[in-house]
């Protein structure tokens, strides 16, 4: 008899461990769902859910505050995401939140996202309403993504490049290792900061001369004080710009004449340009000057024919009397 | 002529064998659906007297007590070895994507699914089938069962319909405890690597866990204690042929049982996923 009571004690152990341990399993998996915590039903209207299923999370601020309860499809556009929030924690949930749709992690479940409002409003009722916006498209943001990884390749690429000619002997990576061309380079800057200071004192004294000239004093300020000098310089310039004229009307004859300089039809472009004629112009200035030679023989053996010696020699005295004479009257005060 | 070996022993008769397989297909057939055909009289029976005005109490305590309380022992340290080695063995593919934070979600999720009820009821068929198929085949044998008969006591009620329904109740409560107990020993086998409290484990867990997870696996399990119970006496109360089929009759409904308990699992499975909760 006390047998059968220890076995039954022992399996009355047993199963109330197996209760037991069903009821606390049970009850945690409930109260995610919030079957043991009084809810409101709060709803948003979406374009699209982008699988959001009954029993997704809802989170706000970052907490579970709720499950997805209800998809309704309304019309072509639009889908009614019904919520069960926890009443203990909607409390603090603004009727103006922005409701969106998200997912847990880059692999997890699709959630409802509940983004604070800015507290203007009260607290969300039962059966409200909340805004929505746009949700995340994972497709159109891998897209995105494709096409970042493709610029960043090409960066990449480019990089490379750029560092290799940077390695490369010679590159302007060399300059900053030069401890001359430093050297130099500091000594640039100080003669550059020497013709600063003198640039500074040229500018003060061109301020002062620009005031002195504005006050009327020195010569300068008299000619742009002074109405008479003022009358002088205006006759001056006007003169200037006749002369101008008069140089623009000679510039144009120049330009003329060298129009017909360049003119293929003119004597002179013929004669500069053209080689045939040059050419001819050359022998025949050979010729001449061969004819020349000839002629000055010819002449030479004239003087000597007894016909002409006289008149070669009485020309001969009156050249040297008129040098006589010339030379006289230089040499006398 | 018959052939004779040197050893003056008769060779096998190959050409017969390959002769007579026709006909031992037929057999085999033909046994399996006198099986099925009498296993399902043999449930008709049951259902027929399971709920009775005279229920063995006394008897049908004493069997929870053994199929449920004296099997724990050994279905915990299963569950507990599931739990741990699952754990552990898991870990390096999660580690390859980076997500060891979902080990403890995953592990869980496979238990309380797949893990914990299967294996609690194979360990069932073997541990309980076999005890029942070897104990009501030796009272067959030994017609104990008719002597009971004689007696005025309903052999099939006081025997058959008490263990059936033990098995039916207490598979689940230890499946709900190897579920626990696998769990926990989840918890330390990613404490070997990580430092994870338990508060923080049991959250992660539950957190991923759904009642669609649990409440398909804890219903099979009542559809598998009773096949392990069904089987077992089924092999037991129609055991034939002295003591060697009593070892014929433990064995048979381990295996049948086994079987049965995949193929339920499998039916299961669809279900599941017909009604939306996969």
């Amino acid at each position: 008899m006390a047998k059968e009571g220890n076995v039954a004690v022992r399996l009355g152990l047993f199963v109330l461990a197996g209760t037991l341990a069903l009821v606390v399993g049970m009850y945690l998996l409930g109260s995610k769902r919030g079957l043991f915590s009084s809810t409101i039903t709060v709803s948003a209207d979406f374009r699209q859910v982008g699988g959001l299923r009954p029993g997704n999370n809802v989170r706000y601020a970052g907490i579970n505050v709720g499950t997805v309860d209800r998809l309704t499809i309304i019309n072509d556009s639009t889908v009614r995401v019904e919520m069960a929030l926890r009443e203990d924690q909607a409390g603090h949930i603004h009727a103006n939140a922005i409701v969106s749709i998200g997912s847990d992690g880059l692999m997890g479940n699709k959630l409802v996202n509940i983004e604070p409002g800015d507290g203007t409003s009260g607290a969300v009722s039962d059966g409200g309403t909340l805004a929505t916006s746009v949700p995340l498209d994972t497709d159109a943001m891998l897209e995105t993504l494709d096409r970042t990884n493709e610029n960043l390749a090409a960066i990449t690429t480019d990089l490379r490049q750029l560092a290799e000619r940077l390695n490369r002997p010679g590159s302007v990576l060399d300059l900053f290792s030069d401890t001359v061309l430093a050297i130099q380079l500091r000594g640039s800057l100080v003669e550059l900061n020497t013709a600063a200071s003198a640039a500074r004192g040229a500018t003060e004294q061109a301020n002062a001369l620009i005031a002195d000239v504005r006050a009327g004093k020195g010569a300068l300020g008299t000619l742009v004080g002074d109405p008479v000098a003022e009358q002088q310089v205006k006759g001056l310039l006007k003169q200037l710009q006749q002369l101008s004229d008069s140089l623009s009307g000679a510039a144009g004859e120049v330009e003329r004449f060298s129009t017909g300089l360049n003119d293929p039809k003119g004597l002179a472009h013929t004669l500069t340009q053209d080689t045939a004629v040059a050419g001819d112009v050359r022998r025949s200035l050979a010729n001449l000057e061969k004819g020349s030679e000839t002629l000055n023989e010819n002449l030479k053996a004239l003087q000597r024919n007894w016909l002409f010696r006289r008149y070669f020699k009485e020309k001969e005295k009156a050249d040297d009397k008129e040098k006589r004479i010339k030379r006289d009257g230089r040499s006398r005060p | 002529m018959e052939r004779r070996m040197t050893n003056g022993t008769t060779p096998p008769d190959h050409d017969g064998y390959i002769a007579a397989m026709p006909s031992r297909s037929f057999l085999l057939v033909t046994g399996l659906l006198r099986d099925v055909g009498e296993l399902t009289a043999f449930a008709g029976r049951f259902f027929r007297q399971a709920v009775h005005a005279r229920f063995e109490w006394r008897e049908f305590m004493r069997q929870c007590f053994i199929n449920g309380t004296l099997t724990l022992p050994l279905v915990g340290i299963t569950a507990f070895i599931m739990g741990l080695v699952l754990t552990v063995q898991s870990r390096p593919t999660v580690e390859r994507f980076g997500a060891t934070s979902m080990l403890p979600a995953m592990v869980a999720i496979s238990v309380v699914r797949e893990i914990a009820p299967v294996i609690t009821a194979i360990i069932g068929a073997g541990k309980i089938g076999s005890s029942m198929g070897a104990e009501l085949g030796s009272m067959k044998v030994t017609e104990q069962i008719d002597a009971m008969e004689v007696s005025g006591t309903n052999p099939f009620r006081y025997l058959v319909v008490t263990r059936v329904w033990s098995t039916t109740l207490m598979i689940p409560v230890l499946v709900v405890l190897s579920d626990a107990i696998a769990i926990w020993a989840t918890w330390i086998g990613v404490n070997i690597k990580d430092d994870v409290s338990w508060d923080l484990f049991y959250r992660q867990v539950f957190e991923s866990l759904e009642f669609s997870d649990f409440l398909p696996a804890f219903i099979k399990c009542y559809f598998f204690g009773f096949a392990i119970g069904i089987v077992g006496c089924y092999r037991g109360y129609t055991t034939e042929k002295g003591t060697e089929g009593v070892g014929q009759a433990a064995h048979s409904a381990v295996v049948t049982g086994s079987l049965l308990i995949f193929i339920m699992d499998l039916v299961a499975v669809q279900v599941t996923d017909l009604l939306g909760l996969n």
